[in-house]
């Protein structure tokens, strides 16, 4: 009888991969085929806005929906990144590819830095912590205009790729790369580790995994994540503000998140294209966005908590 | 194996013990007895790295493990469970299993080997009757039992630590654990019961070590325990003759 839950085991795992090839297959396709199907400068804009921002979102569920941490600061390695490429471009001219890769690694020691008060503080403390880390960092940006432009910030970046079409291509391939390499980290034993400590840290403790050292590799892979998210949107907006310390980007992330489902890491790519798409028609309201967010998260915290994802699978299971 | 030298242990002022001593041999159920307060778990979570003590030495194996990470321990060879039921409550019963199996697999981050077979091994080996793919949530409360027992020998131990496994189970649910603490000690696992059920600890140790008010009190077999006037002045007061046993 196990030998046949094995077989089984084993034709469902080969089902996987073939699906997951399918999937790979018709996305890739349709990166492809979308900007000449759609031919919309405006439309693929947009696109681009959503793949930075599902890039934050999906560093930001590895952390909250993989580990359990919660950090109030996805802004803090987007916005490093985003300074980071900033300072080398208006400072040292360096190369954009070689601005994306420092940004990378800034994100990278910005979550070992981060990460590391985590294995201390525990939940509401490391929130606030990494909440205020963020404040500092608005505050450095501003208060010191002569290095960081204050309130206007670095512009006149270069692009790191000229047109829309090819920006659309670059983003959305490192959003399919990202989900890709972090959905095979997570069928992994490593992925295992990391769900057992979001589902119990003394428990995972008693079953011999040093749960430290897997959430500071997950805040790192995250920081790395979020950092190059930063760098690849100062090349394409061409300058770097303040705005991206702050909490109101903060907030987007989490409710992208929320919304597309919490611990899925496809989930705040579908947050992140449905909210972004939403919000260009919510520029009439101004501020009052933020109203607009809260209500959508109170609404899926009401009738959906798992997200889009997680009502799509109940629906399936139904 | 191990061996416990003159262990304290206070929180804040409070002493919850005080210079326990005693060893467990290889091959050995030894069980663990006290009342309420007795500091019955507080020594488990000592032995397992979950607490430090204030002073006294924790010996592994001619190693000293007090200053020891708890899962540095459980890779040393000394695996728990937990008095109140302990499991992955969102995972499945494969997943809690293979969770457990990971320290002690040493094939390579992205290689899951003869893992899933071995899952099935100990799934059937503890006796487990739901569907592995049944989540942990919806298990009845003798199977979380089981279960725990499963993750916590899924790490390969020497030496298995049972906090109050058989509390909230029927005389029957009981036994059957019972029987799988005595399958798996014959199989050559060492094994320490903490435990308030104490017909059935006298049923399942071999030695038995009696705590009180953070103190041993007395050691020996669960028949001289069951006689020993100090055991039946903590359990029963002064002056009641009636046997433990």
């Amino acid at each position: 009888m196990e030998k046949h839950t094995l077989a089984k085991n084993e034709i469902m795992a080969t089902g996987s991969i073939l699906l997951v090839l399918i999937y790979v297959v018709f996305f890739t396709l349709f990166i492809i085929i979308f900007p000449i199907i759609c031919n919309n400068k405006f439309l693929l804009h947009i696109a681009i806005l959503a793949n930075i921002f599902a890039l934050v979102a999906i560093s930001w569920d590895l952390l909250f929906g993989f580990v359990g941490i919660l950090n109030l600061a996805p802004a803090v390695f987007y916005g490093a990144g985003a300074y980071t490429v900033g300072f080398l471009t208006k400072y040292c001219h360096i190369h954009p590819i070689g601005g994306l890769i420092i940004a990378g690694c800034v994100g990278l020691l910005l979550s070992l830095l981060l990460g590391l008060p985590s294995l201390r503080l525990r939940g509401a403390y490391y929130a606030m912590a990494t909440l205020a880390f963020s404040a500092v960092l608005n505050t450095l940006a501003l208060g010191m205009p002569n290095i960081t432009g204050g309130e206007e910030g670095i512009i006149g970046i270069p692009s790191l790729i000229s047109g829309t079409e090819w920006n659309f291509y670059f983003s959305s391939y490192l959003v399919l790369t990202c989900v890709l390499a972090l959905k095979y980290m997570l069928s992994t034993k490593y992925g295992k580790k990391l769900t057992s400590i979001r589902e119990d840290e003394i428990l995972s403790q008693a079953a011999g995994i040093d749960t430290s050292k897997y959430k500071v590799i997950a805040s790192t892979i995250g920081g790395v994540i979020a950092g190059l998210a930063g760098g690849y949107s100062c090349y394409y907006f061409n300058n770097v503000a303040p705005e991206v310390f702050s909490i109101a980007f903060t907030f987007s992330i989490i409710t992208i998140t929320v919304t597309g489902g919490i611990g899925t890491i496809i989930g705040p790519v579908i947050g992140s294209y449905l909210l972004t798409f939403a919000n260009e028609n919510l520029y009439i309201i101004g501020q009052y966005r933020l109203l607009v967010y809260s209500g959508i998260i109170i609404f899926v915290i009401l009738f959906s908590p798992t997200g889009i994802i997680g009502a799509v699978k109940k629906l399936k299971r139904n | 194996m191990l061996e416990l030298k003159n262990v304290s242990k206070s929180f804040k002022g409070l002493t919850a013990l005080l210079n326990v001593s005693f060893e467990v041999q290889r091959g050995e159920i030894l069980g663990l007895m006290g009342p309420n307060g007795a500091g019955k778990s507080t020594l488990i979570n000592l032995m397992s790295g979950f607490l430090r003590p204030t002073s006294g030495e924790i010996i592994w194996k001619g190693v000293n493990i007090e200053k020891l990470k708890p899962y540095h321990i459980v890779v040393k060879g000394i695996s728990r469970t937990f008095q109140q039921p302990r499991v992955f409550l969102n995972m499945d019963i494969f997943d809690n299993i293979y969770v457990g199996l990971l320290p002690s697999n040493k094939s390579g981050l992205f290689k899951n080997n003869n893992l899933k077979e071995r899952v099935f091994e100990i799934i059937k080996k503890v006796s487990i009757s739901n569907a592995h793919s049944t989540l942990a949530r919806d298990l009845p409360h003798d199977e979380l039992r089981k279960l725990e027992i499963a993750r916590a020998i899924a790490a390969d131990p020497e030496l298995l630590l049972l906090d109050e496994i058989v509390s909230g189970l029927t005389v029957e649910e009981s036994n059957e654990i019972g029987e799988i603490i005595r399958m798996l000690n014959r199989a050559g696992l060492t094994i320490i019961i903490i435990e308030h059920v104490m017909k059935f600890l006298m049923n399942v140790s071999q030695r038995v070590v009696v705590l009180d008010h953070g103190e041993k009190i007395c050691e020996g077999s669960p028949e001289e325990i069951s006689r020993n006037p100090k055991v039946l002045d903590v359990y029963f007061g002064k002056g009641e003759e009636e046997n433990l046993a």
